[in-house]
């Protein structure tokens, strides 16, 4: 299928969302869809407010510190959402992703979060599955303890409590994962 | 119209229809087909908790959920407040679509979601309704469907749920497993990942001190069994008060960054409580807990804990009270001094 009439900037916009636990591989698909050309979120926006708050606060986040951090991450992917107006574009991680954020740490959804996950909706989700070396013996000593997995099924309890119904992306190389996500993308009607 | 659905991907995958003899063999290997007789009756009543659910459909209903399946390890660490029942019961929606979405017998993935009422056109139908789409999509005739085909997709809905409880959750506190690694530790550069690391920093560093304080109980234990010099136990359960001193304040830390509960356990522990995992010791009040934690620096000696807790008040007397209850000794007449 030609990517041509859904990058077409006329076009109304589309938006899906790349994301996936820690180690699911989002980083080298994001790559590769950068390398094909196509337009996706360059960094991740909540990196760069982590660090901020961290720097800020002179230490790690505590209980007290993390719904304002969430608040700041909601505040980005719904700056990135908004600023975005025609043809197709790939996110990595999206507006509910603060729900598994939040789980995690055994916080609730706020209202902002529940409203902003109603009003800004994706075209579809893509939800990475973990690489086949996610438990190998070099990968993360925390995988085994099952931390890793925890934010992943958060990640995707959280997208199913906003109503979506994500497509999983079996692991594979990078190429493959982004051809099946193409695949999987519509035609746009003329 | 958007086209996408995630059983195109078995498609992509090159994995097809898989007949009805591969389904049968995969439930025996998965101990999901087992004899009647042999299955457990936690086995049973959780699929007869799924039958219930389906006659009502998704989306899932707290009224329409047993106690199995709300109970579920993996249904409460998911819920947003896991004491209510309507909150397990919008887990338990998610969880269930995840599942019927990633359902192991490929062939029968469509037919399974369509008789949970997980797809468009049958969401909202009849359980007449949804189980006639169902057998259509499998290829079954309806009443065959509904008594032969039906019942392995119970079983095996319950089987994921269950493996997905086994998974997600530890079943207790235990500390975080470690295991030879011939490489260095690469993290992604991911926010889900550095808080995790953090997580299991707080976490290492909160075992590592019961583990440190373990070690001295042993001690102490070991001395007063050989009946050894009282100086000598003495020592040994200063040592002790110590190490406690560390676990107390690694708690609260812990506490600081993660609330009053470990995250991610099946039981509502907290990080107080698993000192207790070290070995008895002796009753402390909260003020001496308190005391006891802010004079523990993990990057000071025993000698120099020993100072503090001497000049601080109470604290010669607590630290002779510790000694006495920890050795079984009376320590009427040694010094009240904590200095070894």
């Amino acid at each position: 299928m030609s990517l041509d009439p859904l990058l077409d900037p006329g076009t109304v916009p589309r938006r899906y969302v790349v994301t996936g636990g820690p180690s699911a591989g989002k980083e080298a698909v994001l790559d590769e869809l950068h390398a094909r050309g196509i337009p996706a979120t360059d960094g991740e926006p909540a990196r760069e407010i982590y660090r901020r708050h961290r720097d800020r606060l002179g230490r790690h986040l505590q209980v007290g510190d993390r719904r304002a951090y969430s608040r700041d991450v909601l505040e980005a992917f719904v700056a990135e959402y908004c600023g975005h107006t025609s043809g197709l574009r790939f996110y990595n991680r999206g507006i509910p992703d603060g729900y598994g954020w939040d789980a995690f740490f055994g916080l609730g959804p706020y209202p902002e979060l529940e409203e902003a996950a109603r009003i800004y909706r994706y075209d579809a989700v893509f939800i990475l599955d973990p690489l086949d070396d996610f438990d190998s013996e070099d990968d993360l000593v925390f995988a085994k303890d099952r931390e890793i997995r925890r934010v992943h099924e958060l990640i995707i309890q959280g997208y199913y409590d906003a109503g979506y119904r994500p497509i999983f992306v079996p692991a594979d190389e990078p190429g493959r994962r982004v051809s099946f996500m193409l695949a999987q993308l519509p035609v746009p009607a003329t | 119209m958007f086209l996408a659905r995630p059983q195109l991907s078995f498609a992509v995958l090159g994995i097809f229809w898989l007949p009805m003899w591969a389904f049968s063999g995969y439930l025996c290997d998965t101990g999901v087909m087992k004899a009647r007789g042999t299955r457990s009756t936690a086995a049973d009543a959780l699929t007869a908790e799924i039958r219930v659910l389906v006659r009502a459909g998704l989306p899932v209903r707290a009224e329409a959920c047993g106690t199995a399946l709300l109970g579920l390890r993996g249904v409460k660490a998911r819920a947003v407040r896991p004491e209510d029942a309507g909150s397990r019961a919008r887990a338990l929606d998610g969880l269930l679509r995840e599942q019927l979405d990633r359902f192991e017998n490929t062939g029968l993935a469509v037919a399974a979601r369509l008789l949970f009422g997980a797809e468009p056109v049958t969401s909202g139908a009849t359980l007449t309704a949804r189980r006639q789409a169902a057998a259509a999509a499998a290829g079954y005739e309806v009443h065959h469907f509904r008594k032969r085909v039906e019942p392995k997709v119970l079983d095996l809905v319950a089987w994921q749920l269950r493996r997905d409880s086994e998974e997600f959750t530890a079943r207790h506190a235990s500390p975080p497993e470690l295991r030879a690694s011939s490489g260095p530790l690469m993290l992604p550069a991911d926010v889900f990942a550095w808080e995790a690391a953090e997580h299991q920093h707080v976490l290492a560093s909160l075992w590592g001190a019961v583990y440190q304080l373990r070690a001295e109980l042993l001690t102490v234990a070991r001395l007063a069994s050989m009946d050894a010099p009282e100086r000598e136990t003495g020592n040994a359960a200063a040592a002790a008060l110590w190490r406690h001193a560390q676990v107390l304040a690694a708690a609260a830390r812990y506490r600081a960054a993660y609330g009053a509960v470990l995250l991610h356990t099946a039981a509502d522990l907290g990080p107080q409580e698993i000192a207790g995992y070290a070995g008895w010791t002796p009753p402390l009040t909260a003020a001496q807990e308190l005391l006891l934690a802010g004079i523990a620096d993990p990057a000071q000696s025993l000698a120099d804990f020993s100072t503090r807790l001497d000049a601080a008040a109470g604290g010669a007397g607590l630290a002779a009270m510790w000694r006495r209850a920890l050795s079984g000794r009376d320590g009427g007449h040694e010094q009240e001094s904590t200095t070894p």
